[in-house]
């Protein structure tokens, strides 16, 4: 349910933050139920909430969510300025920080920036993993 | 089926976020609401806890201004991980972070002395933090209920054990007494009216000062508050 945001011209693409969510075609599903009292409605329900509850999660949730896919715990997320964020995270019995801070440029909306971050520090949670020859899953 | 698997998915969903709710944000102990629930059935019964810990990170302000909040955050971190491993899992306890560097810990006396034990290993908490290493220690104080006090007095109580304690060095477990409630140090606090300075200083319990006379700033009087 991922979908491609467009960044302004000459901004270096980077995956966003996962859109759609399970919660919302629950809710959509029985609400579709409550008014139909039948699976038809309910499924209509659910792919109504699924649309309806498009936005995708905070940035720093949306990190949260991926590192601990990849049995990174985040520890705190800190936000620098509009354009930039570190994660603070536990590995191996370490403790890591990434940085990362997205172009400055004004065409850039909030919610791009915050895609740009997430795709950002994914990609360095990445490398990081890479050099004990480990890849956060897909 | 449909509506019986999206209830089952709301129950754990609901489930889900109860848990969240009482959960620390950044250690694996419980937060402060759950803290305010389980006072209430502390000491309650024989088998429920009847020691209130108190433990403190020292010199948190110098990890801070070293590292930044980020290592400051991974000590907190570390300090929680080995309050689960030693006093949850081993002694049974509850553990929580109400907030900042301070932790309170529901202990059941028959672990006292596993507990104090154990609390020599929190002398020195190693942290490898970006490729550094430090050092954070912990200090602790504790308080038994006679079963008639209320689960606050036990805990200020602990608190000024864990004041004491600290004065001791990193590591140090400290029971509280009558004599130790009399040469703690409490902090008091007053915000001038005029000039706005914060004034803050810590004096002995036993001088029974219940609140600052002047601004050390600029010298207003303090108007003393209701007897």
């Amino acid at each position: 349910m991922n979908e491609t945001p467009q960044y302004p011209n000459g901004i270096k693409y980077r995956t966003p933050r996962p859109r759609g969510t399970v919660a919302g075609a629950i809710l959509g599903g029985l609400f579709g139920y409550a008014i139909g009292e039948n699976t038809e409605s309910a499924i209509g329900g659910g792919l109504l909430g699924a649309v309806l509850m498009h936005p995708p999660l905070s940035l720093h949730q949306a990190l949260r969510q991926k590192f601990a896919e990849n049995s990174l715990d985040v520890i705190n997320f800190y936000r620098l300025g509009r354009f930039g964020a570190k994660v603070l995270f536990r590995y191996q019995n370490a403790y890591w920080t990434l940085e990362s801070h997205a172009p400055q440029n004004p065409l850039m909306t909030t919610e791009q920036i915050e895609d740009w971050l997430y795709g950002d520090l994914i990609e360095k949670a990445e490398n990081f993993l890479a050099q004990d020859s480990m890849r956060l899953r897909p | 089926m449909i509506l019986k698997d999206a209830l089952d998915a709301l129950r754990i969903a609901f489930a889900n976020f109860e848990q969240a709710a009482r959960s620390d944000d950044k250690t694996p102990l419980q937060n402060a609401l759950a803290l305010s629930e389980a006072k209430e059935t502390f000491a309650a019964t024989e088998d429920k806890p009847n020691i209130v810990v108190f433990a403190d990170a020292d010199r948190f302000k110098a990890i801070n201004t070293a590292h930044g909040q980020p290592g400051g955050d991974a000590a907190i971190n570390q300090i929680g991980i080995l309050i689960q491993e030693f006093f949850v899992k081993d002694c049974q306890a509850q553990a929580f972070r109400p907030s900042g560097d301070e932790f309170v810990i529901l202990l059941h006396s028959k672990f006292l002395d596993t507990f104090k034990a154990a609390t020599k290993s929190f002398a020195a908490c190693q942290v490898q933090f970006d490729e550094k290493s430090f050092s954070v220690g912990v200090s602790f104080g504790y308080a038994v209920s006679d079963g008639n006090l209320e689960f606050e007095k036990v805990m200020s109580r602990a608190e000024a054990a864990c004041k004491k304690a600290k004065m001791e060095g990193s590591g140090t477990c400290l029971e509280w007494t009558e004599e130790i409630e009399q040469t703690v140090f409490k902090g008091l606090r007053e915000t001038c009216p005029d000039c706005g300075t914060i004034n803050d200083c810590d004096v002995p319990q036993e001088m029974n000062l219940r609140e600052l006379n002047s601004c050390a700033a600029c010298g207003t009087k303090f108007k003393p508050a209701n007897p």
